[in-house]
């Protein structure tokens, strides 16, 4: 439903129509697209929660299409770069939670006809724990999970 | 238009690697100054990729996401000197846009 709701808004960003117009007129911002922050989903204390308020579904399948390139050991928490890419076509969303986190979803990239389901940032890590992406497809959420020893906590203090 | 977004593109076999760099603190509201003193809750919301006016990109970001953030991703292999538009949103409101020529 929530994401029925995000596509319509990203179709109607991809006309060349007014909002295109009003984009280019100059800092006027889509601000249907940017006003669309999931906030339930960002304030979820787990992963299920968080899931399920995203992508209207908890259910992931075990997927070596997903592939996660994180360290095995992060010696600074703030900063942990993470890469993930869906191996499979259609692909509608990444997202990136870490599962040890007090709110584990840290981000979600939505893609589109024009991009390859391949993304890469760097994330906060409260501690060790396995950084899990779930791939977004026709057919469902795929998902993996790596784990990744955080030696400084980089949330709190 | 802003130096608090850098944006590289680069061309690879039959597609287009982007990287954006947005200058922003990422504060998550937990932390502490070195007085002691909660900081406020202070980071990027939304950032939206297009090229010559049409979403590519859609990114939601939380508080867990690293100061300063780097965002890569893989295009398709779109027109050399499209126009490629990086805005983002924070959670005060406030905004930021850049452009640049694609790869």
């Amino acid at each position: 439903m929530i994401d029925a709701k995000r596509r319509t808004l990203l179709k109607g960003s991809l006309g060349a129509g007014a909002v295109g117009v009003a984009v280019g007129a100059g800092l006027l911002t889509p601000r249907a697209v940017l006003a669309n922050w999931p906030e339930a989903a960002f304030k979820a204390e787990d992963q299920s929660t968080a899931l399920n308020d995203l992508l209207g579904s908890d259910t992931i399948e075990d997927s070596d299409k997903v592939k996660i390139k994180a360290p095995d050991i992060a010696e600074n928490g703030a900063v942990v770069p993470v890469t993930v890419e869906g191996e499979v076509d259609g692909a509608k969303s990444i997202s990136i939670f870490a599962a040890g986190n007090n709110t584990p979803l840290i981000a979600s990239f939505e893609m589109s006809e024009n991009s390859v389901p391949f993304v890469s940032t760097r994330i906060k890590m409260a501690k060790t724990a396995d950084v899990v992406a779930v791939v977004q497809t026709p057919d469902g959420l795929l998902g993996a999970a790596k784990p990744v020893k955080v030696t400084i906590g980089g949330c709190g203090g | 238009m802003s130096d608090e977004i850098r944006i590289r593109s680069r061309r690879r076999d039959g597609g287009v690697d982007v990287m954006v760099l947005m200058l922003h603190p990422m504060e998550s509201g937990l932390r502490k100054d070195a007085q002691g003193r909660p900081v406020g809750a202070h980071y990027i919301t939304a950032a939206t990729v297009l090229v010559d006016d049409r979403m590519v990109l859609e990114a939601e970001l939380g508080i867990t996401v690293a100061r300063d953030p780097l965002l890569q991703f893989r295009l398709e292999a779109l027109p050399t000197g499209a126009r490629l538009r990086v805005q983002w949103r924070d959670n005060r409101g406030e905004q930021q846009v850049a452009e640049a020529d694609l790869a």
